[in-house]
């Protein structure tokens, strides 16, 4: 039995060899994989992907952008498996996209330049959350900068797989403390493509996973691939929402000095976007605070205590974890924190928020 | 390069990087002479591993790692612990075939002997048991579910308005960042009621 798991193990090695097409494959034991690990094995040079990793990922947000690409992949958020398929699409200097669910209820994304619109039936709980709460415009003001990133995550290469049929290389992003969560990455070897993404938590527990299943790129996209298939149902009674996630929204009451501040966010973090909303529910003021470790974010939402008051939530879907605080300084007022953080972050991120210094 | 050596051993330790990474580690020590008593070590596990006629067996394993503690001139009495601790607390997914098949004889010889190798040389062999849960994790995927703690009188709304803010969120991170990865957490974006 142990032979026989040796024996595929060597065999399986031994593939990985042949795929790399730089070493005659062989069948490997176990002794000869010390040799291998040997010091005097000065013969078979180890291969390492070209650049750092910071480099790659980097690249991996322009592929993202610039390519042309239509693929089927999965998303586990620890709630539920989804699974969706994007197109994405340069014409004419303009960003096209479109995002399908192909499970549960039918909603679409659709993407032109900055115009970006949800496609959701009737009834579906986006709609009413959306209605619930103002957006956009939309703050740009995190730009990821990989190259300072090493403050706070540890990158590294981590060998080869293979995801969709394609060469990958690995990438593990590690966070240098327990306020935020890490990341193992897999990148097309050939365009730096994101093909696989695990977030994991300080336990190496995998909190999302985000995996092609398929994907086509370059000239085998097609434009075709764009039109919304929702867009026709409403010609045959069935209604359609669209749901406009950056245009047509209220603006923000102002665009800084929100009057709130935050006496400790971990190490890294920086407030990306603050401004002050109005709820159209309720029509009550909402202050809007953004921070990016140029990774991950959490937004801090705070507001007057509703008159009916409020309990003390923690609610958690995949990576992202949501906590609110009673604060009774001065007036009660009742904080909200969003993020990819861990929850006790969060809640100690909640509890530091104090009215700022005049 | 000491920093990014340091990260690669790191990755070994956690078992996320194979056997083929750890390799262009070894290569990439071999070039730093500030580095050459970890080359020596590495040497050492080496001849372990070509020495010994079956890495699989548990005590071959403890037993190398007492040889490279010894070399090393440490404290010997933590370090037969640490291999033992990383193979038993691997779970088994499936049922024994037989009473000689333990769990942990599913981690690639290798890999056994790439851990305690980077453990060794980064100092974290016997230092408690965070090394061994990366491996633990590894036998299974462990995904937490949809978690809504009513920790005190929580009412619908108050759950409304953390979902709404959880959307709000993620589609403003969206619209940060390009591409598909994060707009996925848009339209899976599901209005987790709690049951009550």
């Amino acid at each position: 039995m142990a032979l026989g798991f040796r024996h595929s193990r060597a065999v399986a090695v031994t593939l990985r060899q042949a795929a790399s097409g730089r070493r005659p494959g062989r069948t490997l034991t176990g002794a000869a994989l010390g040799v291998l690990l040997s010091l005097g094995a000065t013969a078979l040079r180890a291969e390492a992907p070209e650049g750092e990793p910071a480099d790659w990922l980097a690249s991996m947000d322009r592929a993202f952008s610039e390519l042309d690409y239509d693929g089927i992949f999965s998303f586990y958020t620890g709630a539920d498996l989804t699974t969706l398929r994007v197109v994405h699409m340069q014409i004419d200097g303009v960003t096209r996209e479109r995002l399908v669910h192909l499970n549960g209820a039918p909603r679409e994304i659709l993407r032109e330049g900055e115009a970006v619109s949800c496609i959701v039936m009737p009834g579906d709980d986006l709609l009413e959350l959306e209605s619930s709460i103002p957006s956009g415009p939309f703050a740009r003001a995190f730009v990821r900068r990989f190259d300072q990133l090493s403050g706070v995550y540890g990158l590294t290469f981590v060998g080869y797989d293979r995801v969709a049929d394609r060469r990958a290389v690995r990438i593990r992003v590690k966070p240098r403390d327990e306020n935020r969560f890490g990341y193992r990455l897999w990148l097309d070897e050939q365009t730096r493509m994101l093909l696989r993404s695990e977030l994991v938590d300080s336990r190496g527990q995998r909190l999302e996973i985000f995996q092609f299943n398929q994907l086509l790129l370059g000239a085998d996209v097609k434009p075709q691939a764009l039109a919304s298939s929702l867009e026709g149902k409403s010609k045959d009674g069935s209604m359609v929402s669209h749901l406009a996630l950056a245009a047509n929204q209220p603006q923000p009451v102002t665009q800084k000095s929100v009057g709130w501040q935050l006496s400790w966010v971990p190490k890294g973090f920086t407030m990306a976007a603050a401004d002050v909303r109005r709820k159209p529910s309720t029509l009550k003021d909402v202050n809007t605070m953004m921070y990016s470790d140029g990774i991950a974010a959490f937004s801090v939402f705070i507001e007057a205590m509703p008159p009916a008051g409020a309990g003390n939530v923690v609610s958690r879907n995949g990576a992202t974890v949501a906590v609110t605080h009673l604060s009774r300084q001065a007036e009660p007022h009742l904080v909200t924190v969003v993020g990819e953080l861990p929850t006790e972050t969060a809640q100690k991120i909640a509890r530091s928020v104090s009215t700022a210094a005049p | 390069m000491t920093e990014q050596l340091k990260e690669a051993l790191s990755a070994v330790v956690d078992g996320e990087a194979d056997v083929f990474e750890l390799r262009r580690v070894l290569d990439e020590v071999g070039r730093s002479d500030e580095l050459t008593g970890a080359w020596r070590r590495y040497h050492l596990i080496g001849e372990r591993l070509r020495g010994e006629a079956s890495p699989l067996d548990d005590q071959a394993v403890s037993a190398m790692g007492d040889a490279i503690w010894a070399s090393l001139g440490d404290e010997p009495t933590e370090v037969p612990a640490a291999p033992a601790a990383l193979l038993s607390k691997v779970p088994s997914a499936e049922p024994e075939a037989s009473p000689g098949t333990a769990p942990w004889k599913r981690i690639a010889p290798f890999a056994v002997a790439a851990s305690v190798a980077a453990a060794v040389m980064l100092g974290l062999g016997g230092t408690g048991t965070d090394s061994a849960q990366p491996l633990v994790a590894q036998g299974a995927i462990e995904i937490e579910g949809p978690i809504v703690q009513l920790e005190s009188d929580v009412s619908p709304s108050d759950v409304q308005r953390a979902n709404a803010y959880m959307l709000h969120h993620v589609q403003q991170k969206a619209l940060n960042n390009p591409g598909v990865a994060s707009f996925v957490k848009v339209v899976t974006f599901e209005n987790a009621e709690p049951s009550r």
